[in-house]
């Protein structure tokens, strides 16, 4: 784990075009799969509209940076920000909820996202693609900084959540799971920790959206494709697993180098991680590399504390 | 005004299904506080199948549908037997939603690939009740929003006064009791999911026949019906129906005003109808009997 870490932590160094593009696209569904599986598995909220975000942050790139004449790179940020103060403004909607109400009414947040965004000119809607033209003016060393962007994005949501689910934040989140009668007697930070993920998370598809797009250099209504950052979110679940850290980052490695694999068989690539990930969740809550897992003689990434003698 | 009663009434037989979709969805949710997303793909399935197997006309597609109904019950209880309380070491998350979702994304995944980018052209419509000469209602439309109210009539008694809704009930206020009086409780849900299955396809015909063919994604059908699930509300299944009812006439309204915006407003809408409801828990939010007991002294 540690040397495919230092791989994808230097991939801007060595690899080649082709190399960097897959580790791109890698590092941009870890940092939303990483989330959602947090999200999911130990804030007990099931988003629906993770691809509303990414779909806020690749638009919103394309505005700050071609209107507002931001630097792409800053933009990239930028388009996170703009991500999370949408989800600021929908959070005390979306987090009263119970979880079933919750988790529709984010896919409703993220299908009016799609339908302002790509329907407002202002914002770059309106069109069936947009050219993000200071992100073409950057020529060759485009390719370069979309992987940097991307190993910032990917390793630094990965960091995130492992100090956040260590932290007394996280610890209060899966004590809310295990008994919400207890955490709510000891007066745990269930609220604000939640509050947070959500925010996060949030921030984090924004910055994936653009990073994406960055890439590619233009924006479409395809940004908002629930087919690109949702299903493949719940696919990364069944693989990878929602309680552990390292799960979500093999999944979603796992899942871009399947579908390098056989590409040019999008829907049939889609059914068959459909099916992993619904065996995957079917046999344990920790997908296939729970299986994986207990054969190793030690944990990967340790998120359990164990009482002090 | 003829063809504003018309799009009206269209949208009456699309709300009718959206909310026989959305009454599944509520019944699984009050059952179980589950999300379960199998009737949205029985019913992108159903109308899907009746386009591409069936004739064009809207009674041909709605008989041919209607043969598909007892396919999608076995759908439904099969997948129930395999994916039911799994995984058995999971959270509550998992189990109820996320286990669900991952089942419906295989489901809209497998759909997605059987009728691959087709677009199915809608039923073409027949003869029926004419205002000002402009067709209002077909006779087959008629029929099939009589079989939406009477499925939903259906479903409703099965939840509330069937056997099979008396037994989950005992279920929930008591899950040790029905072993002990000879009931398989896993039995009984999974003919609940079938029941639900059921409905959901019935609900994707209305749709198939009312207007275009939904598309086999889930955020077609599943959208629909989710804002009608949280515009009707949790409790009954007629919440359900005004809320696909709300949500079909709102977007038809909307998109006849001005072409394009129709699904914006529905979506508009359940955020508003959600947070109403939200504020207005918040404000009339009855107090503790502790604190009731203390201010009446």
């Amino acid at each position: 784990l540690a040397v495919l870490f230092l791989l994808v932590v230097t991939t801007p160094v060595w690899a080649s075009a082709s190399v960097s593009r897959l580790v791109v696209d890698a590092l941009v569904l870890v940092a939303v799969a990483q989330l959602w599986s947090y999200l999911a598995g130990t804030a007990g909220l099931v988003t629906l509209g993770a691809h509303g975000f990414a779909g806020v942050g690749a638009y919103a790139l394309w505005t700050l940076s071609e209107r507002g004449g931001i630097n792409p790179v800053v933009a990239v940020a930028g388009a996170g920000v703009v991500a999370l103060l949408v989800a600021a403004v929908v959070g005390p909607l979306v987090l009263r909820l119970a979880a079933v109400p919750a988790a529709l009414a984010t896919w409703v947040v993220a299908a009016v996202c799609t339908e302002v965004v790509t329907r407002t000119s202002q914002v770059g809607g309106g069109e069936p693609r947009r050219v993000i033209q200071p992100v073409v003016d950057l020529g060759s060393s485009r390719d370069g900084m979309a992987s940097w962007l991307a190993v910032v994005l990917g390793v630094g949501v990965v960091v995130l959540v492992y100090g956040h689910r260590r932290s007394r934040y996280g610890l209060a989140l899966v004590a809310f799971a295990d008994d919400p009668a207890v955490a709510s007697g000891l007066d745990l930070p269930v609220a604000g920790a939640r509050r947070t993920a959500w925010l996060v998370a949030a921030a984090a598809a924004g910055m994936a959206g653009a990073v994406a797009h960055f890439r590619t250099g233009e924006v479409a209504p395809s940004a908002f494709d629930p087919a690109v950052w949702t299903y493949p979110a719940v696919a990364v679940a069944g693989i990878g697993g929602l309680s552990t850290v390292e799960g979500p980052f093999l999944g979603a490695v796992l899942y871009v180098l399947l579908h390098e694999a056989i590409s040019g068989h999008d829907q049939a690539f889609a059914v068959v991680m459909a099916a992993a990930g619904v065996v995957g969740l079917v046999v344990g809550p920790d997908g296939w590399w729970g299986w994986a897992r207990r054969a190793l003689p030690f944990e990967p990434l340790p998120v359990r504390r164990r009482p002090s003698r | 005004l003829e063809d504003w009663f018309r799009v009206a009434a269209l949208a009456l037989v699309a709300g009718v299904g959206t909310g026989l979709v959305a009454a599944a969805l509520q019944a699984a949710y009050r059952h179980g506080r589950q999300l379960d997303l199998l009737p949205v793909v029985t019913a992108a399935a159903g109308a899907i199948g009746a386009a591409r197997l069936a004739g064009d006309s809207q009674l041909d597609r709605l008989v041919g549908g209607l043969v598909l109904v007892p396919a999608a019950v076995l759908v439904g209880v099969s997948v129930h037997r395999l994916v039911a309380d799994r995984p058995r070491s999971g959270g509550t998350t998992t189990r109820l939603i996320v286990v669900p979702l991952a089942v419906a994304v295989l489901g809209s995944s497998l759909l997605t690939w059987w009728t691959g980018d087709r677009i199915f052209p809608p039923a073409l419509r027949g003869r029926g009740l004419r205002f000002r000469n402009v067709s209002v209602l077909t006779w087959a439309e008629l029929v099939a929003l009589a079989s939406g109210v009477v499925a939903l009539g259906l479903l409703a008694l099965l939840v509330a006064r069937g056997r099979t809704g008396l037994r989950l009930k005992a279920e929930r206020d008591a899950p040790e009791l029905l072993p002990l009086v000879g009931v398989d409780p896993v039995r009984v849900e999974a003919r609940m999911a079938g029941a639900r299955a059921a409905a959901g396809t019935i609900g994707g015909l209305l749709l198939s026949v009312s207007g275009s063919v939904p598309g086999p994604g889930l955020d077609d059908v599943g959208l629909r019906a989710g804002e009608a699930f949280l515009v009707g509300g949790t409790s009954r299944p007629t919440g359900a129906l005004a809320g696909g009812v709300a949500v079909e006439l709102t977007r038809a309204l909307a998109e006849r005003a001005r072409e394009g915006w129709g699904p914006a407003a529905g979506h508009v809408l359940t955020l508003l109808v959600v947070t109403a409801r939200l504020v207005r828990s918040r404000l009339i939010r009855v107090p503790e009997p502790e604190v009731l007991e203390e201010q009446l002294g």
